[in-house]
């Protein structure tokens, strides 16, 4: 193994440690920023980190025991029955609230802080339907509109109950682009809280899946709907799944992933979602503005589109580094390797936003409830919740300072859990330790990286 | 080597690394939870909203000396010494001067309160920073970040 990862942390730490925060990035939502972590807790967190990794190296056990698990326990009759009762109320909601966001992207106030439609997209939907997934289940199967109007018009067309379980030949490479074209949209985007913008945004988005849908059937709803097969994939974390039958069964939590149905560009969707994150926390930094200089607006886009692509790619290429090392040690494809770790990076994502934006669900969460209330702006107050203002004392900055640091840690060492026991399925005992060493690496290289990020700030 | 049953991958672990991280992270832990909702100490000036507003300066004479004071100083659509970090403790009296060479309105974000500035008439901004954590303050129609407030403590 070479030291050059070493070297990259080190300068990385260096250059955000040394520099002087000069400008921020102003995000288009969210009207504060979290205090920068404590250098004590930094370290901290990073050395259990490390200890925690190279510990479970040799206490970790030597046969594959997730994928057993998965089967869980069912669920009683009643509750599954009760589950399916609400899943067309629940189907109805999410269409309306979809029509609500829409029609207040093009009727409600012109301002980023009083529309409800940034607010419903960058906090309910990216923070909020996300960590619903990783606790809940697949909420998004749901609530998406997308999935509603597919499910309604297989009824229509008599394709039945089939489950579109089969994917084009592209799998879910399209969702993986169009979810990088989001993160653009957030992070780049000179605007991205201009509610025009996000309903010219949802306006595109829909046209994209519901054209395709109507050209390539339901399966293109599976494969290009962005959010849906990212939140498909966190929802493998959580304890509540849908067996074959549609029963309803509890695993243990992160069991689930090691089942993961894996397929062509699952791996894309994943270092997307942690390149979005990562580059969320990079364009927060100070060495990113000494490098952007004063560009604001439409001359900054260049280099944040640049800033934004080179993360992604720095991140896809840690782990396919690790996954080369991985294949030379073990004399096994690259590429089926990279398919095969894969779901161990999910709770790093799921980490990596929890620590960026936990805050600004926990405040904009607010603002989300209070304006929904009013749409369109019309003085009404659907919900009781119109006379609303943001409480930031909800939570303590200490608060939101642990919650940042225990969901990077406890993200990392799922992803080791997950990695170690997927090496020992696939991998010959003498090898199999040897062989996702340098996936370890990896994922402490992407732990302590957040962790460095934090340092300056949410 | 131990073996062990699945649940036992995230309940010790999970355990593990929090006990660890609580023994070690005490120090320069951020502020306690400040007491009540944001009280609205701030004096905003004139309404943005209603187009150019008569310009009304909201220095006076025989006002407080504030705890913090901070100086912003805008020319040719750049902050002129680069846009600082201005740091703050929770409570603390803060009172921003924005100058500007063009007309346009100081928005701070969190405290949500507006200034107008204009090229002759310096905007000055006081509240008391009971809310923490990192706050941008803006020149709103140009979108050009002025300073950050980080209120701690």
């Amino acid at each position: 193994m070479t030291s050059w990862p070493i070297r990259l942390l080190t300068v990385g730490a260096g250059l955000a440690v040394v520099s002087t925060p000069t400008t921020a990035w102003a995000h288009g939502i969210g009207e504060r920023g979290d205090l920068p972590l404590p250098l004590g807790m930094v370290s901290t967190g990073a050395g259990v980190v490390l200890v925690a990794s190279f510990a479970a190296l040799t206490v970790l056990w030597p046969r594959p025991r997730l994928e057993g698990a998965v089967g869980g326990w069912a669920l009683p009759d009643a509750v599954s029955r009760a589950v399916g009762w609400i899943e067309w109320p629940v189907r109805a909601a999410g269409v309306v609230a979809f029509a609500a966001v829409v029609a207040a992207a093009f009727l409600g106030p012109p301002t980023t802080s009083g529309n409800l439609a940034p607010v419903a997209v960058y906090v309910g939907l990216w923070v909020g339907v996300l960590l619903a997934s990783a606790v809940i289940g697949d909420v998004w199967h749901t609530l998406s509109p997308f999935e509603t109007a597919a499910a309604i018009a297989d009824t229509a067309t008599g394709a039945g109950q089939r489950r579109a379980e089969t994917l084009p030949r592209a799998g879910v490479w399209p969702a993986a682009a169009l979810l990088l074209g989001f993160g653009w949209l957030e992070l780049v985007h000179p605007s991205p809280g201009d509610p025009l913008v996000v309903g010219a945004a949802i306006v595109g988005y829909g046209a994209v899946i519901a054209i395709g849908a109507v050209w390539a059937g339901r399966r293109w709803v599976r494969s290009a709907e962005a959010f849906g097969a990212f939140f498909r994939l966190v929802a493998a974390m959580a304890p509540v799944h849908r067996d074959h039958d549609g029963r309803l069964r509890l695993r243990p939590p992160l069991t689930g992933l090691a089942t993961l149905p894996l397929g062509p560009g699952t791996t894309a969707v994943i270092l997307v979602a942690l390149g979005l994150t990562t580059f969320d926390g990079v364009s927060r930094q100070p060495w990113w503005q000494t490098l952007v200089g004063d560009r604001t607006g439409w001359a900054s886009v260049p280099y944040a589109t640049l800033g934004l692509l080179v993360t992604v790619a720095v991140v896809a290429a840690v782990y396919l580094w690790a996954m080369r090392q991985a294949a030379r040690i073990s004399q096994r494809p690259t590429s089926e390797l990279a398919t095969a770790f894969a779901h161990s990076l999910v709770p790093i994502a799921v980490a990596y936003a929890v620590a960026h934006y936990f805050s600004l669900l926990v405040f904009q969460g607010q603002q989300l409830l209070a304006l929904a209330s009013d749409p369109i702006d019309r003085g009404w107050n659907l919900l009781g919740t119109a006379d609303w203002t943001i409480n930031y004392t909800a939570v303590s900055p200490t608060t939101i300072a642990w919650v940042q640091i225990a969901a990077i840690v406890l993200g990392h060492l799922a992803g080791v859990v997950l990695a170690h026991d997927r090496a020992v399925a696939l991998f010959p005992p003498k090898t199999a330790t040897r062989s996702h060493t340098p996936l370890l690496l990896a994922m402490v290289v992407y732990t302590i990286a957040g962790l460095l990020l934090l340092l300056a700030g949410g | 080597m131990r073996r062990g049953v699945e649940w036992s991958t995230s309940v010790p672990i999970a355990l593990m690394a929090l006990v660890v991280a609580g023994c070690g992270g005490g120090d320069a832990d951020p502020a306690s939870t400040p007491t009540g909702s944001p009280a609205e100490t701030a004096s905003p000036t004139t309404d943005p909203d209603d187009g150019p507003a008569p310009p009304t300066p909201t220095e006076s004479t025989g006002e407080e000396h504030a705890d913090v004071e901070a100086d912003v100083t805008v020319e040719d659509g750049q902050v002129v010494d680069g846009v600082e970090r201005i740091s703050i403790e929770v409570g603390e009296t803060v009172a921003l001067r924005v100058t500007s060479d063009v007309a346009d309105t100081v928005h701070v974000h969190g405290y949500d309160l507006h200034a107008s500035v204009a090229a002759d008439e310096p905007a000055v901004v006081r509240f008391t920073a009971d809310i923490p954590g990192v706050f941008d303050v803006e020149l709103e129609q140009r979108g050009l970040l002025l300073a950050e407030l980080e209120i701690a403590g």
